[in-house]
């Protein structure tokens, strides 16, 4: 009889185990204050600007009734580190939590199953308070559903190249205006003679202005085209014994933040948005037709969904980024390793990639690394590390002078002063605030969640953030320049590169109204795990530009990896219908 | 007196609420599943308008040509090859080995306790970590006394910088770490036998070996049809643990069916609308494996040497 009870009572155990984990934390409510749930994905961001909001607007509202009998705001904030846009589309229907920040996140998805929340309302209020932050490809985006909107942007996520400007300096690595060192005749990315400029030969020369042609700015001394990219980094290689990239051979697709940044650098705003709408206006696109002995066939066309949506991949800017990365991939040092990238990358997860950087310069152990592949976000993911390294070494380490790293846009020759390009930049890890829609008819929750959504945009909510984790919001707003010179050196160039491109109008948001996007998010959204990049080569099909051209057998070229990734005329009937 | 007839029968009760349960998980996980994803391939979903509606045979069409009449058709008899490679594998090198395994700790050797011990460890840590020691072991380690040895500087042994070896080890990995379970498997089959039988063998003077084929093997007959079959069915489903190593993106030589169906479902698994082009892969698969597996369980069933 006893074992009776004891196997009766193990099996309720294993049954009310088994629901265990689909409950979420929720603290015991109290009935005279209100509460607001909000959830974030706890990924290179963090918490801690949740943290900031939370103190401030529950001070704000502290006195302000949202139900009968209740008075203030307790925000409870959750941090899951697996609450990607998939992972929530799961469990939305489910949890408990009304507000949600995430990465990864392709609003579109959610539609089928309603169950975000209408923020149409709130983001009209007050003559469009937050309306009027979003640019026009947000908008029309956001409200491809019945002309409401359900998701709203938050950070800007966009990837690239972080250079140690500290580094560059001590090893006279800025190009020069005029004159400065050539230590080679010949440039390993033409074969032919190297048109590019040379090197400063102090520190105090001055520095050439870069790819976007102006002196004064973020990229001054940065290389201005590919040919004088990979000068810079044989220079490091052969003449200065300098590492120069590192990332994570651990996730390979992070390899794929380069390919965005590259075409981001080199594309407009138009052609990079193409990508999603499939339509360019009546700016005409380059082309790739066709290739005669390698050599590529342009044709200038406009692009448009209903008859050629199919070309947009065919872009001349995407051949000419996977030429750089074919050169960066598959040029070897003596030894057959690859020689512009640090050799232990298939240890490396991507903060201990973070670490490995950044400790390359302080521990003489490590050869010195100059660039890392990775997102904005990684300045604000290493503090913990970076911070422990100021307080080892205050003199050296303390706000290191990293740099988001603008690309060059042209592949031979130098870029002189107003002959540069205003680069387009792409959001690449898609980060939105949705709402869930179970509030939908709870006044107090909606009440709340109008309030809350409505601080969060407003220019202190937007400020606050930027200034708490280094990263700009995806919207039109102005940094205080006081909040701005506090920050580290590498807040401060990352605000600098979304600055120009949000008044030069070249943030791009790449999604679309477009159905075709709307109906196959998988093979056209931007995200580095997906198919953006994808390519047929030689019957197999690969990932990454990277797998393509480190493969052992049935090895890509910029070439084939190019015309595998197009899409088929007929391919595009079927998406048509 | 006659005796009331009772309301109702407790232990009915108790055994009716233990059964509700995987009843009800069978319900949702298979019926409704299935069912679901039956409909799901005859069907077309526009994310726009929220409305569904039949097409017919459109889904298959579309998986049947990227299967056959694609650029990356040469990609899916890669995949299938590499998936038939690892049932070869499995079914050689995994039963096979398990059984003489499982044997050897049945039969009391030298060492047995210890090895079953060294054998079940992996299998208390969760797969993927087990899966990221293992990456890190072999891309670590293992990559830098190759190199020392080769003198050559190879920067992935494992991932997308190792097309042409990643499958090897992978392979490993699964041979390796799944030979816990089926040792298991085998153990418990082979402890059942009746110690008459062996008894009786011995006094005939059968051998060590001779005991495991005439014996230990047919005695464990319908545990090894167990395994052939549903590794049968894992030519369509297994991922090799791919997932776990390289989330989506494994090397495209390293692929299996069962990856490439878990990584589209992965990748497409949030927007409706592609959900009937995923179903239809399912479906097509399942055209394919079911008679196939029914048709090797009944051969087997008929080869049982114990009928």
């Amino acid at each position: 009889m006893k074992l009776k009870k004891v196997t009766i009572g193990l099996a309720a155990l294993l049954v009310a185990g088994s629901f265990a984990g689909c409950v979420e934390y929720a603290p015991e409510e109290k009935t005279t204050i209100s509460y607001l749930y909000i959830d974030t994905y706890s990924g290179g961001l963090g918490e801690e600007f949740l943290k900031e909001l939370e103190k401030e607007f529950e001070s704000r509202y502290a006195e302000t009734s949202f139900a009968d009998g209740k008075t203030g705001v307790d925000i409870v904030t959750g941090y899951t580190p697996d609450m990607l846009g998939a992972t929530l589309n799961s469990k939305i229907k489910t949890s408990t939590h009304d507000i949600f920040i995430s990465e990864g996140l392709y609003y579109a998805d959610f539609m089928a199953d309603e169950t975000l929340y209408d923020l149409t309302e709130i983001v009209k209020a007050e003559n469009g308070a937050i309306e009027n932050k979003l640019y026009d490809d947000q908008k029309t985006a956001l409200t491809a559903f019945d002309d409401k909107y359900y998701a709203l942007p938050t950070f800007a996520g966009f990837t690239g190249l972080t250079f140690d400007a500290n580094l560059f300096a001590e090893n006279k690595l800025f190009f020069a205006e005029t004159g400065g060192n050539k230590p080679a005749t010949t440039s390993s990315y033409t074969g032919k003679a190297y048109t590019g400029r040379g090197f400063i030969e102090a520190k105090a020369d001055q520095k050439s202005v870069g790819p976007d042609g102006k002196p004064n700015t973020l990229d001054d001394g940065l290389p201005s085209s590919y040919e004088e990219f990979f000068y810079l980094l044989d220079y490091m290689v052969d003449e200065k014994s300098i590492t120069p990239l590192v990332f994570t051979g651990n996730s390979i697709h992070y390899s794929n933040y380069l390919f965005q940044a590259l075409l981001s650098a080199n594309s407009t705003k138009t052609e990079l948005l193409s990508h999603f709408t499939f339509d360019s206006g009546e700016e005409k696109m380059k082309i790739v037709e066709s290739f005669t002995n390698g050599v590529p066939n342009v044709k200038e066309v406009a692009i448009d969904s209903n008859t050629n949506g199919y070309e947009v991949k065919q872009q001349y800017n995407v051949y000419q980024a996977l030429k750089f990365l074919e050169k960066l991939y598959t040029t070897k040092n003596s030894s057959g390793g690859m020689k512009y990238f640090y050799g232990d990358l298939a240890a490396l997860s991507n903060t201990s990639a973070q670490m490995t950087y950044e400790e390359s310069y302080l521990d003489a152990s490590i050869q010195d690394i100059a660039m890392l592949i990775e997102g904005n976000y990684w300045y604000n993911e290493a503090m913990p590390e970076l911070k422990e390294s100021a307080q080892r070494l205050p003199d050296t380490a303390t706000n290191r002078e990293f740099s988001f790293m603008p690309l060059p846009a042209k592949e031979e020759g130098t870029v002189n002063e107003n002959e540069g390009t205003s680069p387009a930049l792409a959001d690449a890890l898609d980060y939105y605030f949705v709402v869930n829609n179970r509030i939908k008819g709870n006044t107090e929750k909606e009440k709340l969640t109008k309030e809350f959504l409505q601080f969060f945009y407003s220019d202190w909510g937007l400020q606050k953030i930027t200034e708490t984790n280094g990263v700009p919001m995806a919207l039109k707003y102005e940094m205080d320049s006081a909040v701005l010179a506090n920050m580290d050196n590498y807040p401060q160039s990352v605000w600098a590169i979304y600055k120009q491109a949000k008044d030069a109008n070249n943030y791009v948001t790449p999604m679309s109204n477009n159905p075709i996007y709307l109906n196959n998010t998988k093979k056209f959204a931007i995200k580095s795990t997906g198919y953006f990049s994808q390519s047929v080569v030689n019957g197999i099909t690969r990932m990454t530009p990277w797998e393509g051209f480190t493969a052992k057998s049935n090895v890509a070229t910029a070439q084939s990896y190019f015309e595998g990734m197009k899409i088929t005329a007929s391919t595009w009937a079927d998406y048509l219908g | 007196m006659l005796k009331r007839k009772k309301r109702f029968d407790k232990k009915l009760l108790a055994y009716c609420a233990f059964l509700a349960l995987p009843l009800l998980q069978y319900a949702i996980f298979y019926i409704y599943v299935n069912f679901n994803a039956f409909f799901l391939a005859f069907s077309e979903y526009d994310t726009v308008t929220g409305q569904s509606s039949l097409v017919g045979l459109k889904n298959f069409t579309t998986v049947w040509n990227n299967f056959f009449n694609s650029a990356a058709s040469y990609h899916f008899g890669l995949r299938l090859k590499n998936a038939l490679v690892n049932y070869a594998c499995s079914v050689l090198v995994g039963i096979g080995g398990s059984i003489l395994f499982s044997y050897y700790i049945y039969k009391k050797q030298w060492g047995g306790g210890l090895f079953k011990v060294i054998l079940f460890i992996p299998s208390i840590i969760p797969g993927i970590a087990l899966a990221t020691i293992y990456r890190l072991l072999v891309n670590g380690g293992f990559r830098t006394i190759l190199n020392e040895i080769t003198g050559e500087s190879v920067m992935f042994l494992m991932g997308a910088g190792a097309t042409d070896s990643t499958y090897t080890y992978v392979l490993i990995f699964g041979l390796f770490f799944g030979f816990a379970t089926q040792v298991l498997m085998y153990l418990g089959a082979m402890n059942k036998i009746n110690p008459s039988i062996t008894e009786a063998a011995k006094l005939d003077g059968a051998s060590f070996m001779r005991e495991l084929w005439s014996i230990t093997i047919p005695c464990i007959y319908g545990t090894i049809v167990t395994f052939l079959v549903v590794g049968l069915t894992g030519i369509f489903t297994a991922d090799m643990g791919l997932y776990s190593f390289f989330g989506e993106n494994a090397p495209a030589e390293s692929q299996t069916l069962g990856y490439y169906l878990l990584r589209e479902t992965r990748v497409a698994g949030t927007n409706r609308a592609e959900f009937p082009e995923i179903s239809a892969i399912g479906m097509m698969f399942t055209i394919v494996v079911a008679p196939i597996s029914i048709g090797l369980k009944r051969f087997l069933d008929k080869k049982d040497p114990m009928n």
